[in-house]
């Protein structure tokens, strides 16, 4: 009897142990389809007249389809598409300069739906992020007055009107954690750049502002819920831009997931822009003068030697899946790009992959 | 009078051979042409002349004009947006604009928008198929279009007004006089281009919205002869153009804009000739005048965001030049230039006022070897502290078959500068390098050509390698910067035709050209960005009594918008027709209606992605001469 109590038990515990994996980590697992499982990666599209897209690379990176969304739609996004959110079933395709969101089906690209300048108030989209009632879009406005910027809370039933919370200038990477959302101000058309955090508290509707450091960009949490932010740091020009006089470094932020205050910063002290950072589990991965690096979470300082060197020819986006690094290559920013594919502890290109017009972010699907 | 008939003579005894002078367009004796470099040291190359007419058959623009015309490509952001050239395959800044003997490309930009020209303007437009670096300096590598003011000193009073009314709220002014009398010859044109250009966007139930243009220009040209041995000419273009930059349409996903771009553009030259004997002086001084502001926000209602400034930008250019001559009549002609280019840069991107200055001598010198043979060779050599800038060489042979046929071979080394933004721009996004250098570029010609009293054929096969393209990258910062590193290579031929003759009562005549352009950036071999391979138009036109009408196609292949050819706009074919009548045939008034209407087949296309041209259109066009 005991025996089969504690087989009980073992297989009770497998149970609630995944069923809590799924419930945590992929709240609706994603049933397989044209496109899942396998990663995607979201394309901005040029100004010499090519949309942006979505790239599908199969789960064992062997292959990859381009122009996903125009092969089953017969249609294209635009320009240029900024970034992509998930949610259930659906993937979000933010796309900046036409003012919408085209929502597809994840598994099959089919759109089934789209939020829209019109009827949502999203204007100059950059990034989506969920949690169970809302959608949460950062919006610049007209990209070059520094006043119009805003965080859009739209309904997800669709039950409610869409929210507009004001915010500083040049919201852009957000992340929603325990009623917070939390947002980056990367600035990316202010020739000041910005310092700030914002930390939208979703049940009293409040902003507070967080000076974090120069041009916070990327922002994950991590295997605590601690939430970290990379700020890209900046060159400052002399008045006629023939040479540099002043490095405001990059720095590595992290804030405690309970307090949201900063419980460490990570200063880079060379004289080298970081700009890239991905987190998966208990590590950091960045990118400083074309290798990767990886950090501990707890680690005190930034390491002095770097995993590998990288292969790249203009870097554009930095993921880590499946300790996988997913680096993205736009080449000459004129002809398709390539994603590159890195073991991040031995460093070894495990594959290449030709995508499409400027690949910024991949995602797992 | 006298002085008339020695620019008269003067003019004859310069073109003495057995061929006819087909390159240096139709020589109008009492007309003084105020671009001597085009007629002079040109006798292997082709120049295409466009009549004055064909300007009115097509929509007020140069782009217009020229893209209908000639195998110029132009890659044109949508009905009256930034529209720039590609000649033989070669960049937008690789073409150089020539008024009344001036490059006029932008010292910022190092091109000219075609799209800010009002062609109806020009006394001549000429386009002059291949480079000429010695003679028209940077940008002069494709080919040079040519933009002139003619002074006629025979007694005459002319005047011409056209109105025209069009789809998409399209209005057209132009008013033109000429006058000469005594030596003294005065010529001036005022027009005025307006256009909402809301055209429905194919496939979509989207309007082309933030689109209008509205553009004015003021010419003046005049000219006194002071006896025999002096003439003083005086050159004014005053042109002031407000756009607003449409969205842009990429399948059914619409990108709306609300940028507008404001520019201004003052130009003068003065120029006093003194002739004596075989011997001539010209003394020039000319300043131009440019000025940009490019906005977003403006009269946006639905945001009601206020205007922001988002960038500006104005250079002044003075130029100082003196031209000797000496010519053994019928025989050989030599001319020495010395000219100092004087630029001042400032704006919103540059942001610590920048000068510039260029002084050059050029000599060039042609000689009719034997009553078949004839040759010419120039050079220029450039000085200034901004880089290195290189020889600059070009030569030309025609040799005369018979008659009627003629062959030519010509080669050049030609340049472009880097320009203000290329080295000193800063700003959002980008830095500029100023230990950039001169792009250098040579090129080879041969070409054939024919002509009767029926028609007129030319064939020409160019080849051309360009080094040290300035191109953008961004730098490990995210920063853009410019540096030397590509290399292109073009090779092609054209071919122009055009002829004229009696059927039944009536007259057809005929004009086409066709280009086939092979570009290819030489370590990748992939063809460069928006080159198509054909560019093909042609116009026939029947016209008898009173009335005249004609057809017009005009076709461009695919062109590709990435350089690694994996994606591309599609190539379009399209026809106009139109319909002229003389309401009026008199002795003090002329009079013609003219109802044209454009892509009569309602074509779907762009000539930039994302930027669909309009469909079918019409316009009502009045002339009076009188």
């Amino acid at each position: 009897m005991n025996i089969l109590k504690s087989i009980f038990l073992i297989a009770l515990s497998v149970t609630l142990f995944f069923s809590c994996d799924t419930d945590d980590d992929q709240p609706d697992p994603v049933p397989a389809g044209d496109y899942t499982p396998g990663f995607l990666v979201s394309h901005e599209g040029t100004f010499s007249g090519v949309s942006g897209s979505t790239s599908f690379m199969s789960a064992d990176l062997m292959n990859v389809q381009n122009e996903i969304y125009e092969a089953v739609n017969k249609d294209v996004v635009g320009n240029f598409q900024q970034s992509i959110g998930f949610r259930d079933n659906f993937a979000y395709l933010v796309v900046d300069n036409t003012n919408t969101i085209t929502i597809v089906n994840r598994n099959t690209f089919k759109k089934v739906g789209e939020y829209t300048a019109e009827d949502h108030g999203i204007s100059t989209p950059r990034y989506i992020a969920f949690d169970d009632d809302n959608a949460y879009v950062t919006n610049l406005g007209d990209a070059f007055t520094p006043t119009d910027d805003y965080l859009s809370v739209i309904p997800l039933d669709e039950s409610e009107d869409v929210v507009t919370v004001p915010l500083a200038e040049g919201p852009e990477q957000l992340l929603v954690q325990n009623g917070f959302v939390y947002i980056t101000h990367k600035a990316v058309f202010s020739s000041q750049g910005s310092e700030l955090l914002s930390i939208y508290n979703i049940a009293t509707g409040s902003v507070d502002e967080l000076v974090v450091g120069q041009s916070p960009d990327e922002i994950y949490s991590d295997v605590n819920g601690d939430i970290w932010i990379l700020c890209d740091g900046k060159f400052i020009y002399n008045d006629d831009f023939t040479q540099i006089i002043d490095v405001l470094p990059s720095r590595l932020v992290r804030l405690s997931g309970n307090s949201n205050s900063i419980s460490q910063t990570y200063n880079f002290t060379d004289e080298v822009l970081v700009n890239y950072m991905a987190v998966e589990g208990d590590k950091i991965y960045y990118i400083k003068n074309g290798s990767f690096y990886a950090m501990l979470v707890n680690a005190t300082d930034v390491p002095a030697s770097s995993i590998a060197a990288l292969e790249t020819d203009a870097i554009y986006g930095l993921s880590v899946f499946d300790n996988q690094l997913f680096v993205s290559d736009a080449g000459t920013f004129s002809e398709r790009g390539d994603i590159e594919i890195y073991d991040v502890n031995s460093g070894v290109l495990i594959n290449e992959l030709e995508v499409g017009m400027i690949p910024s972010k991949v995602y797992k699907n | 009078m006298r002085s008339t008939v020695f620019i008269l003579v003067i003019l004859y005894l310069s073109v003495h051979s057995l061929c006819a002078q087909r390159d240096s367009i139709e020589l109008l004796q009492e007309v003084y042409l105020s671009d001597e470099l085009l007629t002079d040291f040109s006798k292997g190359i082709i120049v295409q002349k466009i009549a004055d007419s064909t300007t009115l058959l097509f929509r007020p623009s140069l782009t217009a004009t020229l893209r209908n015309t000639s195998p110029i490509y132009f890659r044109e952001n949508g009905l009256s947006g930034v529209s720039s050239a590609s000649f033989r395959g070669t960049n937008a800044a690789q073409t150089a604009v020539v008024w009344n003997g001036i490059n006029i490309n932008s010292p910022l930009t190092g091109q000219t928008d075609f799209n800010v020209i009002n062609a109806t303007n020009f006394d001549a437009i000429d386009v002059r198929y291949t480079g000429a670096g010695v003679q028209y300096g940077s940008g002069a590598i494709g080919g040079t279009v040519h933009l002139s003011n003619e002074l006629k000193f025979i007694p005459h009073t002319e005047q011409r007004i056209i109105t025209s009314v069009g789809s998409f709220d399209h209005y057209r002014f132009n008013a033109r006089t000429s006058f000469g009398k005594n030596g003294f010859s005065i010529n001036t044109s005022f027009s005025v281009v307006d256009a909402e250009n809301d055209y429905n966007l194919f496939r979509s139930d989207q309007r082309n919205e933030n689109a209008a243009i509205s553009h004015t220009t003021f010419q003046l040209a005049a000219g006194k002869l002071l006896g025999e041995r002096h003439s003083i000419k005086f050159y004014h273009q005053t042109q002031e153009s407000n756009r607003e930059f449409a969205g842009r349409l990429f399948g059914n996903s619409y990108s709306p804009s609300n940028d507008s771009y404001k520019d201004t553009f003052l130009r003068n030259l003065i120029k006093w000739t003194y002739r004596k004997g075989h011997f001539s002086s010209t003394t020039s001084v000319a300043h131009l005048y440019e000025a940009y502001t490019f906005s977003s926000g403006a009269d946006d209602t639905e945001t009601s965001s206020e205007e922001t400034l988002i960038g500006d930008g104005e250079a002044n250019t003075s130029i100082l030049r003196w031209k000797g001559d000496y010519r053994i009549p019928a025989k050989a002609k030599l001319s020495v230039i010395a000219e100092d280019n004087f630029t001042q840069a400032s704006g919103l991107n540059i942001p610590v006022e920048q000068t510039r200055n260029l002084f050059s001598i050029s000599v060039l010198g042609s000689h009719q070897l034997t009553q078949r043979l004839s040759y010419g060779v120039n050079f220029r050599q450039e000085f200034t502290p901004a880089f290195e800038s290189p020889f600059l060489i070009g030569g030309d042979i025609n040799y005369c078959v018979q008659k009627q046929i003629e062959l030519t071979l010509s080669g050049s080394r030609n340049y472009r500068i880097p320009t203000f933004n290329d080295m000193y721009y800063g700003g959002a996004g980008g830095i500029g390098n100023p230990d950039l250098k001169p792009e250098e570029s040579v090129q080879l010609n041969v070409g054939g050509s024919f002509d009767n009293e029926f028609m007129e054929l030319s064939l020409n096969g160019f080849i051309i390698n360009t080094t040290d393209m300035i191109q953008w990258f961004p730098l490990d910062n995210g920063l853009w910067s410019p540096v030397n590193i590509a290399e292109t290579r073009q090779t092609g031929l054209e071919f122009i035709a055009a002829t004229s003759r009696e059927v039944g009562s009536g007259k057809l005549t005929g004009n086409a050209t066709y280009g086939y352009t092979h570009a290819v950036n030489s370590s990748t071999l992939d063809r460069l960005i928006y080159v198509p391979a054909h560019m093909f138009n042609a116009r026939i036109g029947y016209e008898i009594k009173r009335f005249s009408a004609f057809y017009h196609n005009l076709y461009t292949s695919k062109v590709f918008t990435t350089v690694d050819e994996s994606f591309s706009i599609p190539g379009y074919d399209i026809s106009n027709i139109g319909l002229n009548y003389t309401v009026v045939q008199g002795e003090y008034l002329n009079l013609t209606s003219q109802f044209i209407t454009r892509n009569l087949f309602q074509k779907e296309y762009q000539v930039a992605g994302g930027f669909p041209m309009p469909g079918r259109s019409y316009q009502l066009q009045l002339i009076f001469n009188f």
